[in-house]
């Protein structure tokens, strides 16, 4: 027998460098199938080794340009863990409707730039444009709204430069948290609506992976606090994190892949945090999805699409919420360096990321450890291929390598957030 | 117009992505021919104007930029890493098949160089665009500057300028802050002074710096040469005037 391949050499509409083998045999057969990840390492674990605990949260933000907050936040809530700073309760809000705000950005260019052509039959949002106009308008406003919180409070898009340990170089005053509540408020009939249109849209039936993860809490919609769960029954901390998920090499990665220690492939981000946790979405939120009849679990990872946008419904009620019960009192930034190891998990917009230091008692870092969402995705993405492919062999080559790359665009990968890194100090 | 990635994190083409207010005028004006993270339509070159974000990291690198140069007529570096290689070029000054050995279950099966360098060191540019990221504002001025046939405009001043110009009170007078808007190019709109935190330097060197009285500066503030050293070896660490600044501080075998 002589096996063929079908290939995608580059993927588009993804963030980064990857692509698609399928191995096929005579009949058409799948003998397997593998997202090739072939951006280059960036050996961040490896280079944030002897740096200060302070300077490092600014270089681990350039492992993503697409949600460089979540990195910033992440290494800032384990650095603060080993030195034992207790954060206010405005930095604390203030932090998250920063998380969020990347939320709304970067679900913005998933939805609308990289997955809806898809589902709209265009190569591009611009192409989309022409006939839908409205729509991507909407899109745009509600991804700028994100843009606009993340520079606001960070002062700029893209790796914003104020997130320090204990808070913020400034706090900003509290009329200006008043206009970004006037600008939050006047886009949440773009998100409902947005949602409304993509929720009709046809998307295939299938079922995929029955495992999810992602950060809960009782009282708010998992973000930077509470415990790491899964629907089958695991309920983490971040230190325990590690003990539960294993990182694997495989030949045609430069991305490590994950899975649970149980052996099961797992899902994070948007659809993962829908399932899990449904009930701590905001109340329009949850009114729109019993309007839509959106139910949980959702087993189909072609719904991750609608997931992002309930997000943003989700994402800008609460960020109304937590600005408005911030009262800007100036703060003082001060804490003494000490050794010690801590590990943190922030709910990404691409689903939970974990970070690991251990520092010297001259706050020098000698271990860093980091998990990023894409890494975690992975295995879960290869075994949707490996499901999907046999029900549409019989297709043309074309048409299947274009359904695999909407299979793959469900997680809206980050690829050079998963070949950021080699972990370091590991026996 | 072409957008190309190498080595680095997207943060350079976001900003594209970012013009929400602008975008859809502009693609009344310019025709996206190949920018993967955007579109599925990839039209071959060559092309008119071709943005690079990304360093060069590897062989596949090497082929891919060699393709990118001869299929554009002008070629842009945008960012700190097709400028100059970027944070992770921080990897140059150390050990890389010490690191993979010492942590890879299999660590032949990971390829690539031991440096990660800017697009220039490779292949002739015709533009660089500065920044850790790159400022949006300043690649909407090079379409519309090569749109126009004229000369796109890059400043040269220095952070410091702009900064007082903002009226902002001087962080390294007030604070003592070791703030390196002093030696490090404009852009940004002295940011992180204007947010309470000096210059790191994230849009590499000005113009002529003097990187000399900088370290003095720096001396003078209490730093260590060890601090200096890490300080011009940061987020921008691979630009010449940074570079060899740093070595005069703290000596360390260099490799590659």
């Amino acid at each position: 027998m002589c096996p063929s391949q079908l290939k995608v050499d580059y993927l588009t509409r993804v963030e980064g460098g990857g692509g698609i083998e399928l191995d096929l045999d005579e009949q058409r057969q799948l003998l397997d199938a593998r997202v090739t990840i072939f951006e280059p390492p960036r050996f961040f674990e490896g280079i944030v080794r002897g740096r200060r605990c302070e300077e490092i949260a600014d270089i681990i933000a350039r492992i993503c340009g697409l949600c460089p907050v979540t990195y910033q936040l992440g290494t800032l809530l384990a650095i603060e863990q080993i030195l034992g700073v207790e954060v206010s309760r405005q930095v604390q809000l203030l932090r998250k409707v920063f998380i969020l705000s990347q939320y709304l950005g970067s679900h913005g260019i998933h939805v609308f730039f990289l997955a809806l052509p898809d589902y709209l039959g265009y190569d591009n949002i611009f192409e989309m444009a022409g006939e839908h106009r409205d729509l991507v308008n909407r899109g745009l406003r509600l991804k700028k709204l994100g843009n606009d919180i993340t520079s606001f409070l960070g002062a700029r898009e893209v790796h914003p430069v104020t997130a320090v340990i204990g808070g913020f170089t400034k706090l900003p005053p509290r009329s200006m948290l008043d206009d970004l509540i006037i600008q939050l408020k006047a886009r949440q009939e773009d998100a409902q609506a947005a949602l409304e249109f993509v929720a009709h849209l046809p998307r295939p039936a299938w079922v995929g992976g029955r495992v999810f993860g992602a950060l809960s809490h009782p009282a708010e919609y998992g973000l930077d606090e509470g415990r790491w769960c899964t629907n089958d029954g695991l309920s983490l901390s971040a230190e325990e994190f590690t003990g539960y998920v294993e990182e694997y090499q495989v030949p045609h990665s430069n991305s490590l892949h994950c899975r649970l220690k149980n052996g099961a492939y797992y899902m994070v981000g948007p659809l993962a945090r829908v399932n899990l946790n449904f009930e701590q979405l905001s109340a329009e939120a949850r009114r729109a999805a019993s309007r839509l009849n959106l139910s949980v679990p959702d087993y189909n990872p072609f719904n991750s699409i609608v997931a992002r946008l309930l997000e943003i419904v989700h994402a800008i009620e609460i960020s109304i919420n937590y600005l408005a019960a911030i009262e800007v009192r100036q703060e003082s930034l001060s804490y003494d360096i000490r050794a010690g190891a801590a590990a943190s998990l922030i709910e990404a917009p691409r689903g939970t990321l974990y970070h690991r230091f251990r520092i010297d008692d001259r706050g020098f870092v000698q271990e860093a450890r980091i998990i990023p969402p894409t890494t975690q995705n992975l295995s879960r993405i290869e075994q949707d291929l490996k499901e999907l492919v046999p029900q549409i062999a019989h297709e043309p080559d074309d048409q299947i390598a274009r359904a695999c790359e909407v299979a793959v665009r469900n997680y809206d990968p980050c690829i050079s957030c998963a070949t950021h890194c080699i972990i370091t100090g590991r026996s | 117009m072409a957008v190309f990635k190498f080595t680095s994190c997207s943060g350079c083409q976001t900003p594209f992505l970012n013009m929400e207010t602008e975008i859809l005028d502009l693609a009344d004006h310019v025709e996206v021919a190949c920018f993967a993270m955007a579109s599925s339509a990839t039209r071959p070159g060559p092309y008119d104007l071709t943005f690079v974000e990304g360093g060069i990291s590897c062989e596949e690198d090497v082929r891919r930029i060699n393709m990118v140069r001869q299929e554009s007529k002008i070629l842009v570096a945008i960012g700190n890493c097709a400028v100059y290689g970027g944070p992770q070029a921080l990897r140059n000054f150390l050990d890389l098949e010490d690191l993979k050995r010492a942590v890879y279950p299999q660590p032949d099966l990971v390829h690539c160089f031991p440096t990660c360098k800017g697009i220039a060191d490779y292949v002739p540019v015709d533009g660089f665009l500065n920044g850790c990221p790159v400022d949006q504002g300043h690649l909407q001025d090079y379409i519309v500057s090569v749109l126009l046939g004229k000369a796109p405009e890059v400043s040269t001043r220095s952070v410091c300028l702009e900064c007082k110009m903002k009226e902002n009170i001087c962080l390294i007078v007030a604070e003592g802050v070791a703030c390196m808007g002093v030696v490090t190019g404009t852009g940004c709109g002295a940011l992180c002074p204007s947010f309470d935190r000096g210059c790191y330097g994230c849009f590499g060197p000005s113009a002529d710096p003097n990187l000399n009285s900088f370290a003095n500066l720096c001396r003078e503030l209490g730093l260590t040469e060890e601090e200096i050293n890490r300080k011009l070896s940061y987020i921008v660490n691979n630009a010449k005037a940074f570079r060899e600044e740093a070595e005069r501080h703290v000596p360390q075998p260099v490799k590659g």
